[in-house]
């Protein structure tokens, strides 16, 4: 019979668990915003494209369709998918986002809520 | 009793056991946290872990494949389906390539740790080409953390069962 | 599939503020529904009354009905299947084909509805784009030059076989002055409508300032910009290279077309937006410079008085006309020479 995986904790398994820890600060490190100050945005993608950039500061509702309906709604500098038909609605349980960097995803429906920082007080951005 | 059969037997067992863990899980609170349907935990993969080191990658990847089947069948969609095929297969190898390579230096804590943490990224990845967008990448963080802390507990619960099992033996009963 | 008419049609409308006024902004919170049809979005944004922006979806999900290259039963879906018998077509269909063929004939050529062989070919937009043998090209080429399609009345009629053409390049901009038209018919005063990457601006803001628009910058992403303008009751729009392309090793083929080669533009530029009164001219426009190069653009402009902003690949940014005169420069990696 060949070697067998130990079934007792070894010391280099720290390595193992080091690594996922570091994978885990990585990511959230790249994930932080940068230097993201000013107005922020509250941008809705379907399918990986962004559809619309609403500044957080302006109250809203917006109605997203596809093969459900979420609706997001700004309000008070937050933004959350208010309501929605989907299976679990957990986009709605995600609850309100308000820092940059922050996301919900209605998985069902392909739909990411997520806050960006702008650059500065433009109305729009043109092209 | 054969083998073989005995073999077939356990791996029956561990598919069983592996659908009843994904739908304790399933129970879980969990989307709260981490608002994608489908993203576990991976609590089942103390089955897996059992059957790779006692039977082999085979039988693993066959109780891998089973399990993502049958939950899906029973408490998913194909939504569902496609975030355990790619977390589940992408832990299997992760944790027997790991088995096969540092076998000696590693024990199944570690193993059921990169296991856990593999199980993850994979179900992200399968999330973030549905949504056509890396953004769930930003729950990594979170979920690699609770991974490692479930790939620990899993890992105990699977080195008392295999020694239960006679994993050590280098006699296996039969 | 992705569509090539407008696949860009993702409608945002932002009405600034409804027609009544000073109201705190707590009061009225903006009302947005989005359509999704045809693979396109179509967005509408108020900060009241529902039943306008019923309307302008309406608007704006028919008039994609009817220009879209890709739906069979679009008329102009409906003409490029028809070969040499033509076909009848709309009201919006007619007027915008020949307000394009008019644009053909001023650009002589450079601007042609009828790229669409040549396009479909390269199909830069689509799923599966491609760099087409030269002989493809020729061969796709042979089916292109506006001269051959004709308009009278309702009855669009292409002289060859093979023809196709594509509104894709104005349509935008003639879906936004529709819109804008039926704003004004509602009683709107002030509203900012977004179509795609262009936009609209009715009137001025409630507090009674012009707009404040950012120019994309085209090496960043979405929300980033190269400088500001000020701007009231226009349309403004951006023809470039970097919104919808595709890369082979390491070349860049973007979806606009030089009609005399068959291949993508590719010139000193990275885009040019103008601003004018009128959304499908604005669109022809921006194609138009963008195709001219930044020497021969500049000219026309000069010649033409249209106000344009023109970034160069080596992120020089050359403005011109009225409009663009207050342009703030406000991204340091880039030279705006006056």
């Amino acid at each position: 019979m060949k070697s067998k995986l130990s079934l007792q904790f070894k010391k280099r398994d720290f390595i193992i668990i080091a690594a996922a820890l570091l994978l885990a600060a990585a990511v959230f490190l790249f994930f932080l915003p940068k230097g993201e100050t000013g107005r922020l945005y509250a941008e809705i993608s379907k399918n990986g494209e962004v559809i619309a950039s609403l500044p957080l500061d302006t109250d809203a509702e917006y109605v997203v369709n596809g093969d459900y309906e979420n609706v997001v709604t700004i309000s008070d500098g937050s933004a959350f998918f208010s309501s929605s038909n989907c299976p679990n609605e957990d986009c709605v349980h995600t609850g309100k986002l308000t820092k940059a960097g922050q996301l919900a995803v209605c998985l069902p429906n392909g739909v990411t809520l997520r806050i960006v920082g702008g650059e500065g007080d433009v109305d729009a951005i043109a092209g | 009793m054969k083998n073989g059969l005995k073999k077939l037997t356990v791996c029956g067992l561990m598919t069983a056991v592996c659908l009843i863990l994904g739908y304790l899980e399933h129970l879980l609170p969990f989307s709260l946290i981490i608002p994608l349907p489908g993203i576990k935990l991976g609590l089942s993969n103390i089955a897996l872990l059992v059957v790779l080191l006692m039977y082999g990658p085979a039988y693993a990847y066959g109780v891998t494949a089973l399990k993502c089947g049958l939950s899906a069948l029973l408490f998913g969609s194909v939504t569902s389906l496609a975030f355990s095929l790619t977390g589940g297969l992408l832990a299997m190898t992760a944790m027997w390539l790991l088995t096969l390579t540092f076998k000696e230096k590693l024990s199944v804590f570690g193993v059921s740790v990169a296991g856990a943490v593999m199980h993850n990224v994979g179900q992200l990845s399968a999330a973030s080409v549905i949504m056509g967008s890396a953004a769930v990448f930003s729950y990594l963080p979170l979920l690699a953390t609770a991974g490692t802390v479930t790939g620990l507990v899993t890992a105990a619960v699977a080195s008392r069962t295999l020694h239960l099992l006679g994993y050590e033996k280098d006699a296996v009963l039969s | 599939m992705k569509k090539i008419i407008a696949a860009l049609l993702a409608l945002t409308l932002i009405f600034a503020f409804a027609a009544c006024g000073n109201e705190p902004a707590a009061d009225t919170s903006a009302r947005t529904a989005t359509v999704f049809a045809m693979d396109t979005f179509i967005t509408v944004t108020a900060y009241s009354g529902d039943e306008t922006l019923e309307k302008v979806g309406k608007l704006m999900t028919g008039l994609d009905g009817k220009l879209s290259r890709t739906k069979a039963d679009s008329d102009i879906g409906r003409l490029n299947a028809s070969g040499t018998e033509g076909v009848t077509v709309g009201d919006d269909a007619a007027t915008l084909l020949s307000e394009a063929l008019g644009y053909c004939a001023e650009s002589g050529g450079i601007f042609d509805i009828t790229i669409a062989p040549v396009t479909e070919l390269w199909n830069v937009t689509g799923d599966s784009p491609r760099v087409p043998s030269p002989a493809e090209i020729a061969d796709a080429m042979l089916c292109v030059g506006y001269k051959y399609l004709t308009i009278d009345g309702n009855e669009a009629k292409f002289a060859y076989e093979g023809m196709s053409c594509d509104l894709g390049g104005i349509a935008k901009g003639y879906a936004a002055d529709k819109a804008v038209d039926l704003l004004k018919s509602e009683g709107v005063t002030s509203a900012m409508l977004q179509v795609g990457s262009s936009i609209y601006l009715l009137g001025e803001k409630p507090d009674g300032s012009a707009y404040n628009v950012g120019i994309r910058d085209p090496e960043g992403d979405a929300n980033s910009y190269v400088g500001t303008v000020k701007i009231k009751d226009k349309y403004i729009t951006s023809s470039g290279d970097y919104e919808r392309y595709f890369e082979v090793g390491g070349k860049r083929y973007c979806h606009i077309f030089d009609t005399a080669s068959g291949y993508p533009i590719d010139n000193d530029l990275h885009s040019v937006t103008v601003i004018t009164d009128n959304g499908a001219k604005g669109d022809y426009l921006s194609t138009l410079l963008f195709c001219l190069g930044l020497e021969n653009g500049l000219r026309k402009c000069e010649e033409y008085g249209v106000s344009a902003l023109f970034i160069t690949k080596d992120k020089h940014i050359y403005t011109t006309g009225s409009d663009f005169a207050e342009f703030e420069l406000t991204n340091g990696d880039y030279v705006h020479e006056k």
